[in-house]
């Protein structure tokens, strides 16, 4: 029989530059035995797994959400190598292939797609012990106190995007829309994080913002604390301290 | 339906919207043996095609993503129970071929009447057939609520003359009776159907 370790698999990649999705499909073929297995360690990564013969698991399959944001803080750990090098310059020609000047419905149309072969030992499924366990403990009290934190920032940036010269809106809201997302994928994802989401949001914080620059570096530790469930409570506080500032500040008016 | 003039920060929300609606699809369907991303894609092709209604029902794009994955999987999954002959019957023809003798819906429940239609409904991957089937029956009560004391002879007269155009002096021909009897009698019918339209608007039920 032939070994699974010196067969190759197509992989095909797609991306979706204006809802910043990657999406990838391995074709392994014969080598496929058993039901595929879904494992999600965060709510914007999702890998498919197939046990394949003469080892444990592969990947079959894998959403990456926020892709671009993800590969930017360096979280693409969960990929196979091949992928993960490949990946940074398969989003780089998506965004350049979006339209500047498009419809809604022009840029959301764009993908682009890439189609590598790669050694199937290099897509096994790492040992369990080479990750720690996902953070399940989380209370739903704890979940809701964040969400209505994050919830109630949102709407303090969208509120205050109005107000803001014109220049300013755009980036208010996006990190409103980034924020207000955020919120609403922690509230439905049972206690995980989403990091793709959290690095979304401080990538819109940093563009031009008219934020004195201790607002910008609360806001900044927040986001960056929400990915850690156990750091949840300190940014309830810092949010909270954030939106009070915000409400009074003199760049609301 | 109208829409209010695009403007640039209209723009940038309603594709900021899309994003985390695409996203979200894909969250949900991630476990689902289907391609999440081609399905997230068709519900971001049907947001777009009315963003502003849609923005002001479902002000949470993640919401409005869990539903609209709920009825793609709900749609993909009766697509293929169709596509694979789930629940049809197959009888031979005279001709020794096998054919399916009636379409059904499920088991051995025979399909009732428009049940092909309701077949095809269910096939459409971005049609959303509950709220399909609560505008149909509301409609179907309405109608019924219009038509409330009037005979079954009174409601074939109005649909051939309102409904399908036939003349009055050809119907009353036809019929065998005087044009002026049959248009007095067609005008009663009207009144009494504008009758109970405004009851039907003053009291806002559709209901008996």
């Amino acid at each position: 029989m032939r070994s699974s370790h010196a067969s190759t698999a197509q992989v095909r990649l797609r991306y979706r530059p204006a809802s910043d999705v990657l999406s990838g499909d391995i074709e392994l073929g014969m080598l496929a035995a058993g039901d595929p297995v879904t494992h999600s360690p965060d709510a914007d990564t999702h890998l498919t797994w197939f046990p394949v013969l003469g080892d444990d698991e592969a990947l079959a399959g894998f959403h990456l959400l926020h892709a671009s944001a993800q590969a930017a803080h360096g979280r693409l750990d969960a990929l196979p190598v091949p992928l993960a090098r490949l990946i940074p310059h398969l989003i780089e020609r998506g965004l350049a292939a979006l339209p500047a000047d498009g419809t809604t419905l022009q840029r959301a149309d764009v993908r682009v797609d890439a189609t590598i072969s790669v050694p199937v030992g290099q897509l096994a499924r790492p040992s369990p012990t080479g990750h720690p366990p996902a953070e399940w403990s989380v209370e739903p009290a704890d979940i809701a106190r964040t969400v209505e934190s994050l919830t109630t920032l949102a709407h303090t940036l969208g509120a205050a995007a109005h107000r803001f010269p014109a220049a300013h809106q755009p980036p208010t809201i996006a990190l409103a829309a980034a924020v207000r997302e955020l919120a609403s994928v922690i509230q439905r994802s049972t206690g995980r994080t989403a990091p793709g989401t959290a690095a979304a949001a401080r990538a819109a914080l940093s563009r031009h913002l008219p934020f004195a620059p201790h607002e910008r570096n609360e806001l900044l530790a927040a986001l960056t604390d929400v990915d850690d469930t156990q750091s949840w409570p300190a940014v309830w506080a810092l949010v909270d301290d954030l939106c009070a500032s915000l409400q009074h500040s003199r760049a609301l008016g | 339906m109208p829409t209010s003039p695009s403007t640039a920060i209209l723009d940038r929300a309603t594709e900021h919207y899309a994003g985390a609606l695409h996203r979200q699809v894909v969250r949900v369907l991630a476990s689902r043996p289907l391609d999440a991303d081609d399905v997230a894609q068709a519900v971001v092709v049907w947001f777009l095609g009315q963003p502003e209604v849609l923005m002001a029902r479902y002000p949470d794009p993640v919401r409005l993503g869990r539903v609209a994955a709920r009825h793609a999987c709900i749609s993909f999954d009766r697509r293929q129970r169709i596509q694979r002959c789930e629940g049809a019957r197959l009888f031979v023809q005279a001709d020794g071929t096998v054919q399916p003798g009636r379409r059904t819906i499920s088991g051995n429940t025979p399909a009732v009447e428009g049940g092909d239609e309701l077949l095809d409904l269910m096939a459409q991957p971005t049609l959303f057939v509950d709220d399909h089937v609560v505008t149909q029956q509301f409609c179907a009560d309405m109608l019924s609520t219009l038509q409330r004391g009037l005979s079954a002879a009174d409601c074939e007269l109005l649909m051939l003359v309102d409904g399908h155009g036939w003349p009055v002096n050809v119907l009353a021909t036809r019929l065998g009776v005087a044009r002026e009897t049959l248009s007095r009698r067609i005008s009663r019918i009207r009144r009494h159907v504008q009758q109970n339209r405004t009851h039907m608007a003053l009291t806002g039920t559709t209901t008996t």
